[in-house]
Order: structure tokens, then sequence, then C-alpha cells
């Protein structure tokens, strides 16, 4: 069953939202979608299709915790409920199906659990029309979006593109389903490209062709291509059962009550399972993540990819599935919410061999970074993600505005620096820089405060500084006034600051600014 | 430790090496000198000298050793002249060159662009800026991983505490630079207060004596250019205490 803009459900908000992620839209709601937003525009093209349009981004993190309570109703029919993303799972239908009395009567339990489970903005579409030919989507914008579609059919492929029209497929009856379907759907960009200049635009055309030509024309995975356009499902591929020393875990004892300590661990285990399996020359496409609590209750998830993870990213994983599980705790309690963690593990259920990774001339990873990655891991788990940070190099004028402090792991791409920007100050810059200036006073001989006139000229010659309450500091020189227009088009957001430099008795230099008739310490030459 | 350098350091270490040729190497010309770079890339065996990062000849006097020695502790002292902030960003820019990773702790105020100005690599800087009273298992995380880490210390650090990180940074072979208070903070030091309190000897205690700034007059020019003296307490090296000259700020 899936849901394609599931990240919009989490949201919860009615009318027209959109979920963007790096300026390109995710997820739109039905409302969205009525007004012509697709995933896949851009943010702009969004908002142009649609003016009234909510733009939230993206969280992960809450998207798999929202998911959590989904699963945890999909478990009650005593399957293995496989999760590929959130808002994406899947279940082997056999058992249950016939327990139930047939894949339509599963198909209409599943339903009303996901009705039961999910949150209310959530309409659950279980449709009896034929498939829409084409690439899989709706014509109609109302049909799509945040409903849940359910779909059965042979093979995860099948079932995949069955799910995202809602279409209950009959054994047997895989490759006449797919048929109609355009042979981009094999995620298979080049061969999607060459098949339709060969005039092959759907996958039944694809399918009728011999396999062994394909084979001879497009090599292996092209044969794999065509088999799943056949309907013949994954076999060809054979994910093997791997042997259990392939398994991680760690028992805790005494069992952790914090939350910070469990993520830690999860990284490790994490790293530990990527050298695993790198050692074994494989890719880890299903994985169980497993934890018992000191009370003897056992939390278990399946994860699939096709890809594999990274320890990175499986950790990042890790981390949203263990706060899922483990509320964090309230504000001033230390110990988690529920018992103590005592058994965490991770169990790869199907390992494919992995099409590797380039790795640097020596033949290791480079040490330092990864050193420094785990130590930065550490620090994060004792103070808070937020606290560990690296500079990025920006454009700006003032010394604080020209680097930007980001989080130690976050994506962040810097303002163009090579922009010619009016006012900025010449190197050296001040070694110390506040993060909010310090207000001070700077006045002349008289004991007057010094202005700045609308030509950039002082009122009078500057004498004395005093910094906040501190004392008097005599100045023996100081530069002419820097002015400084920011944004002098834009009504709300311009700045006119002025910027000086003086040199006290006792050889201190400082940057002061004056913005508005108060003059504040930006900077001190240290 | 000792083999867990990036390759980075390939340039630095044609500098390590000129560091070295003073001590009496002879230097290998053209292609023979890249075949030797290549030679000590795969050595297995890490020479003691090779444990220092090459620093510019006057702070090599003041630290009484021929390079940043890996694994030593520095002190940096605000009184009684401005100026040691600029001097931690210089020590910052001789990691920034060698291609290795530095941190940062305590130090909210540090300027990070004055740093880049001075050779200070900020794509391997990361900072800790208030890590509260556990700054000091921070920086025992933290030394090791990272080739220098710049850190101010809570002044309720105990000695026991103190020669823990001390002992930490030698072992792990992480420079450890601890600043008094009034380094990297906008109001100067009013007072002897600022003496930062080590309890082991470090490698080299600095602090600027006199410091002049030129190219700025009454109501022209701007600050453009500073220099300092510098005095430092030794620990390897006679005679202990020595002063030198820097140029800390220079206009491009």
């Amino acid at each position: 069953m899936s849901c394609p803009d599931w990240p919009v459900t989490v949201a919860g908000r009615a009318g027209p939202v959109a979920v963007v992620e790096r300026h390109l839209v995710v997820a739109a709601s039905s409302d969205a979608r009525a007004n012509g937003v697709r995933p896949g525009q851009r943010r702009r093209e969004a908002e142009a299709h649609c003016p009234a349009l909510v733009v939230l981004s993206r969280d992960e993190g809450g998207e798999l915790r929202a998911f959590e309570g989904v699963v945890r109703g999909l478990e009650s029919l005593g399957v293995l409920v496989t999760v590929r993303q959130p808002g994406w799972a899947s279940l082997a239908t056999r058992g249950p199906a016939r327990r139930l009395g047939g894949e339509a009567a599963l198909a209409r339990v599943v339903a009303a659990l996901l009705e039961a489970a999910a949150p209310a903005n959530l309409l659950v579409g279980l449709s009896d029309e034929p498939a829409p030919p084409g690439n899989g989507e709706w014509s109609s914008p109302e049909r799509v979006g945040q409903w849940w579609r359910i779909g059965i059919a042979d093979g995860p492929f099948t079932a995949t593109l069955a799910a995202r029209v809602g279409a209950l497929v009959p054994p047997g009856d895989g490759p006449s389903f797919l048929a109609p379907f355009g042979v981009e759907l094999l995620g298979r960009p080049e061969l999607a490209d060459l098949l339709r200049r060969l005039g092959l635009a759907t996958l039944g055309s694809f399918a009728a062709l011999d396999e062994g030509e394909v084979s001879a024309r497009f090599g292996a995975d092209g044969a794999r291509a065509h088999r799943l356009a056949r309907g013949l499902g994954q076999e060809a591929v054979s994910p093997r059962r791997p042997p259990l020393e392939l398994a991680v875990g760690q028992e805790l004892e005494p069992p952790a009550e914090r939350q910070e300590a469990v993520v830690l661990l999860a990284r490790a285990l994490a790293e530990a399972l990527g050298e695993r399996l790198a050692t074994a020359g494989l890719t880890c496409t299903l994985l169980r993540v497993e934890v018992v609590t000191e009370v003897g209750e056992r939390l278990e998830r399946c994860w699939a990819d096709e890809e594999g993870w990274s320890p990175s990213l499986l950790a990042e994983r890790l981390r949203w599935q263990l706060e899922a599980w483990l509320p964090a705790p309230a504000v001033g309690e230390e110990d988690l919410a529920g018992a103590g963690i005592a058994h965490l593990g991770l169990v790869p259920l199907e390992v494919i061999p992995a099409r590797g990774r380039q790795l640097e001339l020596w033949g290791r990873p480079r040490a330092g970074e990864e050193q420094v990655a785990r130590a930065v891991a550490r620090v994060q788990g004792m103070l808070g993600a937020d606290q560990v940070l690296r500079p990025v190099p920006e454009g700006g004028r003032g010394p604080a505005e020209q680097v930007r402090l980001v989080p130690f792991g976050d994506p962040f791409q810097p303002g163009s620096r090579d922009a010619p920007w009016p006012g900025r100050l010449p190197a050296p810059s001040p070694a110390v820089v506040p993060m909010v200036p310090h207000p001070a006073l700077l006045v002349d001989a008289s004991g007057e405060p010094v202005r700045v006139n609308g030509r950039g000229e002082a009122s009078a010659e500057p004498a004395r500084l005093v910094i906040g309450d501190g004392p008097e500091l005599s100045l023996c020189a100081w530069s002419a006034p820097w002015p400084c227009e920011e944004r002098w088009w834009d009504r709300s957001g311009r700045r006119r600051r002025v910027r000086l430099q003086v040199l006290t008795s006792a050889g201190e230099g400082f940057l002061m600014v004056l913005e508005q008739g108060s003059w504040a310490v930006e900077g001190r030459y240290d | 430790m000792s083999a867990a350098r990036p390759l980075e350091t390939w340039p630095d270490r044609a500098e390590g090496r000129t560091a070295r040729g003073r001590a009496g190497g002879a230097e290998p010309a053209g292609g023979q000198a890249e075949l030797a770079l290549l030679a000590q890339r795969v050595s297995p065996h890490q020479l003691a000298r090779e444990e220092l990062l090459a620093v510019p000849p006057e702070l090599a006097d003041l630290l009484g050793t021929p390079g940043l020695r890996r694994g030593s502790t520095l002190v940096i002292e605000a009184a009684p002249c401005p100026g040691a902030t600029s001097l931690a960003l210089g020590l910052l820019a001789v990691v920034g060159a060698t291609g290795g990773w530095s941190a940062v702790v305590g130090l909210p105020d540090l300027g990070l662009l004055a740093a880049e100005e001075q050779g200070a690599a900020l794509d391997r800087l990361v900072l800790v800026p208030a890590p509260g009273e556990r700054a000091a298992s921070v920086v025992n995380t933290l030394l090791g991983a990272f080739d220098l880490v710049l850190a101010r210390l809570p002044a309720t650090l105990g000695a026991s505490s103190a020669r823990r990180l001390s002992a930490r940074a030698r072992e792990r072979r992480s420079v450890l630079v601890v600043t008094g208070s009034g380094v990297a903070e906008v109001e100067p030091v009013r007072s002897s207060r600022s003496a930062a309190r080590w309890p082991e000897r470090p490698e080299a205690s600095l602090k600027v004596v006199s410091s002049s700034w030129e190219g700025i007059g009454a109501g022209n020019g701007r600050l453009k250019e500073r220099r300092v003296e510098v005095a430092s307490h030794r620990r390897r090296a006679a005679p202990e205490e020595l002063r030198r000259e820097l140029l800390l700020a220079a206009a491009r």
C-alpha cells in the first residue's frame, strides 16, 4: 500500500499545501494538485500555479514517526511488514488472504486498518477501476495525493505498480496488467529513452521481444528489465539469505536509559554492519532492526531499499526510528519515558553483491575525515546536534555576515562570494567578532556623541569610547567613516549603516558600527 | 594516528621537508622530489621528526622546537597587550596549511573571517561554541580526531582534569592550545586576572608584550598592518624566555 503524498499528510494542514526539498516539490495535497501542482516541479513553478500554496520544508524524521503508527496497525495482521520509505509499506499477502477469504477481503481489512491508524485528513482509496494507461498516474487530480492506495500482485515490481494505481491483480495476470504502462517505470532512464526511440513505448511492447535477442542487444541489465516487464519479477536477481554472522547486535548491561546513548550505539552498529558487508562484498537490500527493552518488550522493523544504505544514511534512519519508538523525554527529565533498552540489533535479511564504490587510491577511506565524523558524532550526542558547527564562507559586507555557521552534517549551499559587495570591509578582519554587537558610546572631546551625516562625514573627532558599562578608553586614531547601504531598493529590508575603525591609546583596535543613531562594537582587532 | 593523514598533506609535506632541510637534509630535485614524497607516503614508518607541523621560523623559535609538535600543549595568555586572538588564529593557520583538522571549543566570538585571511582552512574547522560545564569532556573527545584543539576551559577546571587533558593530547598526538580569559572577547583585559592556570608546564606559553598598528591616522587611513612582540616561556629550549617580533595581520 502506498501514500505518495505522505509528507503532506503528516503536516496535517488543510488547503493547498506542498512539501519542498531542495526547491523541488516532493509532495502536494489534493487541493494543491487540483491547482496544477505536481511533484518534481520547481518551487517557483508550483507557486505560480497556485499562489495560495503553503510551502513546507521536509521533515523525514517526523514522517517516519507518524508512519510508525500505521505500520503497527498493519502488523496486527500477523505478517512481516516491510517499509521502503515513510508512506510506502508492503507485506506478503498469501497467508492473510487465505485466512480472510480472498485478496479483495484482505484489501478491505487493510483499508480499515489504515483508516484507523492514519491521520484524519487521509482518505483511503480502494479502487475497482481498471488501471489507467500511460505511466501510471491518475488523470484526475483528486484521485491522487493524500489517498492510500492498495495494490496486490505477484512479485514486488508488479505490486509496486499495482499499489501506485490501486489495483488488485489476480495471480498470473501480471503481464497483461503491466502491458499498458510506460517503459520509464523500469527505473532505467537510459534504457527507457532508447526503447522509446525504438518505438517501444510500453512495457507490453518491450515484453513481446524475444528474451535472447534482448539479452544480446541490451546486456544482462536489459535482460533483467525484460524479465520485470514480463511480470517475472525478482527471481532473476535472487537476493540470497545471508548467513547469520553478518548480523550485528549489542547487549546493554545495564540497560541504556538515555536516548542519546542508544542513538550513539546505533551509529556504531551501523558502521560495524557496513564494515562487515564491505568485507564480504555485499550490499544489504532488506534489513531488520530489533530492539529489546529491559522489560522484555520486543520491537522490530524491516526496511527495504534496492540500493542499500551507506552507514551514515543507515545511522540517520536508525536515529529516526529510535525516536519514533522511544519518544523523547520531557524537558527536565533525563530518562527515557518507557523502559531502558537492553538489546539493539541489525539483521540483514537479503543481500546482493555490492556494485562497488570507489575507494581512495590507497585502498581505504580517508581516515582523518572518518575519525573527525566519529568524534563530532560523540560530541553531538553529548550536547545536541546543533551545538557542533562548521563555518561556511559566504558573500557579505560585515565580518559577521561573511561566515555562516551551520550545524555539522547539515548540507548548506552558501551564497556567492564573488559578487560585488559594495561597502565590504577590506582585510585584515577583526579577530574577535561577537555574535551580537556590543552597545557602546563614541563621544568627542566635549562628551557629545559622534554622529555621521548623510554624506559620510563625522560630526566631530571621536575622542573616547565606552563599551557597555566598562571604563572610558581614550582614542588615538580613527579611520574615515565607511557608509554601507544595503538593499536600498527594498523598503522594508533596507539598512543603512556606517562603520568606523578606532584605535585606543592602549593599542586596541575596534570596529564600530553606527545604525539608527547608536554605536556598537562589531569587532575587536585583537 | 600517524598513518591517518589525509592525502592533502602532500603539498605540506613539501613544506615539512624544507623545514627539515634546515636540519641538514639535501633537497632532491624535480621528479625525484615527487618520488621521494611517494616513498614517504607508502613508508610504514613514521619518524619522530614527522611529528612536527611546519611553522614560520619566528614561531618555531618561540615554540622552542623546529615545528609545532604533535602531542604538545600550548598556552596563550591575553595580557598585557592585544594580539592574543590573532596568535591563536595563526596556530589554526599552521594546521590549515598541512591539510589537518582543527576544532575550537568554548570561543563563540572568534573572528572566522580573520582566521581564513590568516590561512586557516574553514572547511576543516569545527566549532563547539557553548560546551558549558562539559567543556573538558568535549575537548577530551575531540583530541585524537583533530590535529589541533583550541579551547577555553572553565575556570573551575581542576588540576587533575587539566593534567588528564594534557596526557590525552600527548597520547593521541594532537596539539592542545589553551587560552586564558580575555582571548576572543570583545572587552579588553583590565587586570592580571587573565593568567591561564594550567597545572602542567606547557610546551610553550605565549603572550604579546607589545603591539603596534600601521596605516591609521586621525580620521584617515585604516588598520592595515600590525607588528607584535611575543614573549614565550619555553620548556624544551634555552634560554627559557625569548621574545620575537611577528607580523600578525596584513592588508592584502
